[in-house]
């Protein structure tokens, strides 16, 4: 009887639960929720104290639900307020959908926001219960994030996506990277240090108008440098490059040179290793940035035959000096910049932690004068279907 | 006296233990030893290893003299029935709070991690309702409940620790120097108090079988404790930063929130929040024990059990009205619950050890 009773009790206040006025508030049923997985934060030109936030979620059609390709397009929506908050609930005003974020898989700032302190306009980021601290941040170079995301749609891809996939690929040129939200958070956290962010562009800006698919493009073309939390300027290409030696990220990419007798050669990086290697000599502090890497030959647009141990190694030595010209390049801008990009204070403060204490208040002014040393090891493994190219036996 | 069928094992005490200080360890430590002990805050535990192993020493010498005997008629013999009593009874005031207080963060936590807007008091009320219900059951049904949670929460930690272990940097772990022996003093500090839990559990030492094994029993569970705690630290901080996890309220779960498994196995924090809500179980339900069968030595009850609802509802209440926000809970339990945890966990028991061991009691 007893058990009964408690059984019944536990009907009824399952019944009495669902009965109530959204008992658990913050419920909404799954077709009422805008899963929003790309961010974009603006500010607003007439009012410093207020953002302009711009969220994308797939739109999903009926083709689609029925199991087939339907069209690709995102729902955007803007808002503003004078805090992210704000504006989210701001679009509770218009919208049949409660705004969830935690799908998010990018956040985008625009040029104008990324100029003001990003630290204060990501905080509702990494306060926020929804938000997963691995959703990736992106600049937009010369225009808005809400310019950006509106004039991608339409696309054949959607935006979040494309996205993911120019990521996923830049591993190929390695001219660029990624950059999560943790990292942003322990980067600034750190009083030294500087912060890179990865920009993108689309057709309207981009650096590369001759490199284009059909249809709307972004391009992720290098970093946007950050200086006490505002943006500093970009880098692309070499520069880009250069830091993502310094830094460990280069995955692959392509290394141009010639060979000894002047013929275009090209190599596709495979792998490679970077240390960053503080030396202490009596009071003198230097650094040593070391690289190993290793290439393949893949192209060369002459009949030379460069298979032996003699041009082989004057293209390794060809290759460490584009590397190393690569790397001086990034630390002639940090150092011009007193900007620790590469967060050499960390490898000392790692190495020599109690000199990094006494020198860790004034790290901003040693930066530029520190003296650094750069070590390229390179070696060629191979090449792939044939050695000598088709034209050798002309010469 | 009880027959050895209504006891439980040490074993199953320790186990007990264990799960219960699952909780407080993922809440609180990987925040506060990041705040005290910055990177090297992960060797914390090493300090809080050796306090352990003392306690459990120290249980395992005082129960050699009094094997069938509860703390409190230990206390009594030692120094006497009144100052005896008067001792328990602080302990019966603080295990109260300190069980409210774990209502509260159960509770708290929810709401912070899943359901902000929900009202705090559901979940308070559900915990209590399951905590009454099974405590009718007596200590038995909860140790041999506690076996099976024990092995599930394992398991679970396992996995977080293996799929959060590729995100795990070296470098957040390091620099360890010379300059690191303070501040992880300072940090082991909280380890310390929230393992002091092993003195509150023993106060049902009366219900507790072959006692003779709590210094085997206890040198395994101090070497479990150890390992688990140094890798949720070393995983929590490590994959968030020291800088991060110390600003942060539940940096486990953070952390936890960041798996992703070859882009299939993502979101799989909900998992966390149910082993945290089956530790927090054995806990309450522990301490609802402990504070039961200490109140029943004081007044010299025969039986508690018609005390079960009415302690539920005045931790129900305790616990809205203890701290008004989490602020205040935060506070709370650095600046009040830490230091008395250690002088009712670590500093009476052992003045109390060295007294009985002067008056050649023990």
């Amino acid at each position: 009887m007893k058990r009964l009773m408690i059984l019944c009790s536990i009907i009824l206040l399952v019944g009495l639960f669902n009965g109530c006025k959204n008992p658990i508030d913050g419920r909404s049923e799954i077709d009422k929720i805008m899963f929003v997985t790309v961010f974009g934060i603006d500010s607003i030109a007439s009012d410093n104290d207020s953002v302009k936030i711009t969220l994308t979620s797939p739109m999903v059609t009926q083709a689609q639900e029925e199991g087939s390709q339907g069209n690709t397009d995102f729902h955007v929506i803007t808002s503003q307020g004078k805090s992210v908050f704000e504006a989210i609930r701001n679009t509770l005003f218009f919208t049949d959908k409660r705004v969830f974020l935690g799908h998010v898989g990018y956040i985008i700032i625009g040029e104008d926001a990324a100029k003001k302190d990003i630290a204060n306009l990501l905080d509702f980021f990494t306060r926020d219960h929804e938000i997963r601290l691995n959703s990736e941040v992106l600049v937009v170079k010369g225009q808005t994030a809400e310019e950006l995301i509106k004039s991608m749609r339409g696309d054949k891809e959607l935006l979040f996506e494309q996205l993911e996939n120019i990521q996923a690929n830049i591993a190929g040129v390695s001219k660029s990277g990624r950059v999560e939200l943790i990292e942003l958070m322990k980067s600034i956290d750190n009083v030294w240090s500087v912060h890179y962010i990865p920009y993108i562009t689309c057709d309207m800006n981009t650096s590369y108008p001759e490199l284009r698919s059909e249809g709307k493009n972004i391009y992720l073309e290098g970093y946007g440098i950050f200086k006490d939390a505002r943006l500093y300027g970009y880098i692309m290409n070499d520069l880009a490059r250069g830091l993502n030696w310094t830094i460990n990220e280069v995955e692959s990419g392509y290394i141009h040179t010639k060979t000894e007798e002047g013929s275009n050669i090209t190599m596709e990086i495979i792998n490679s290793h970077a240390e960053i290697l503080p030396y202490l000599d009596n009071e003198d502090l230097s650094v040593t940035i070391k690289v190993r890497m290793t290439t393949n030959i893949v192209e060369i647009d002459s009949g030379e035959d460069v298979f032996n141990e003699k041009k082989l190694t004057f293209l390794e030595n060809q290759q460490s000096q584009i590397v190393r010209s690569e790397i001086n390049s990034i630390i002639d801008y940090a150092q011009t910049a007193k900007a620790d990009i590469f967060d050499v204070g960390n490898a000392i403060h790692h190495k020599y932690p109690i000199k990094w204490k006494s020198i860790e208040g004034e790290w901003e002014q040693l930066f530029p004068s520190i003296p650094f040393n750069i070590i390229v090891e390179s070696s060629i493994s191979r090449t792939y279907n044939i050695t000598k190219p088709s034209k050798y036996r002309r010469r | 006296m009880l027959s050895d069928k209504k006891k439980i094992s040490t074993r199953q005490m320790i186990i007990i233990f264990i799960v219960m200080v699952y909780s407080p360890a993922i809440r609180v430590i990987p925040a506060y030893t990041s705040e005290q002990a910055k990177q090297a805050a992960w060797i914390t535990p090493l300090i809080a290893f050796f306090g352990l192993l003392i306690i459990f020493y120290g249980l395992q010498k005082t129960f050699q003299k009094y094997k069938d005997a509860s703390l409190m008629e230990i206390i009594y013999d030692i120094i006497g029935s009144f100052i005896g009593k008067i001792i328990v009874s602080a302990y019966i005031v603080w295990i109260t709070l300190l069980a409210a207080l774990y209502v509260r963060y159960y509770s708290q936590r929810i709401v912070t991690s899943i359901f902000p807007n929900v009202d705090i008091r559901l979940f308070i009320i559900v915990m209590l309702v399951f905590v009454a219900y099974t405590s009718r059951y007596g200590v038995v049904v909860l140790a041999r409940m506690n076996e099976i949670i024990f092995t599930i929460i394992a398991a679970l930690f396992g996995v977080f620790v293996l799929f959060l272990s590729p995100k795990l940097e070296i470098q957040n772990l390091t620099p360890i120097s010379y300059l690191d022996i303070m501040p992880v003093l300072k940090g082991s500090l909280v380890i310390i108090a929230v393992w002091v839990y092993a003195i509150f559990l023993f106060m049902l030492s009366d219900q507790i079988n072959d006692k003779e094994n709590i210094k085997k029993f206890g040198i395994q569970s101090s070497f479990f404790l150890l390992v688990t705690n140094i890798l949720i630290i070393a995983v929590t901080v490590g994959t968030l930063g020291h800088t991060v996890s110390a600003r942060m309220p539940l940096p486990f779960l953070s952390a936890v929130k960041q798996i992703s498994f070859l882009d299939t196995l993502e979101k799989i924090e909900s998992i966390l929040v149910v082993t945290w809500i089956a530790s927090d179980f054995t806990l309450i339900s522990i301490l609802l024990y402990v504070i039961l069968n200490m109140v029943k030595s004081v007044f010299n009850f025969q039986d508690t059990k018609p005390f079960i609802n009415v302690l539920c509802l005045f931790l129900f209440i305790l616990s809205l009205y203890l701290t008004e926000s989490s602020f205040e809970l935060a506070e709370f339990s650095t600046k009040i619950a830490l230091p008395v945890n250690l002088i009712l966990g670590l500093a009476i028991p052992v003045l109390l050890f060295i007294t009985g061991k002067v008056r050649k009691k023990i």
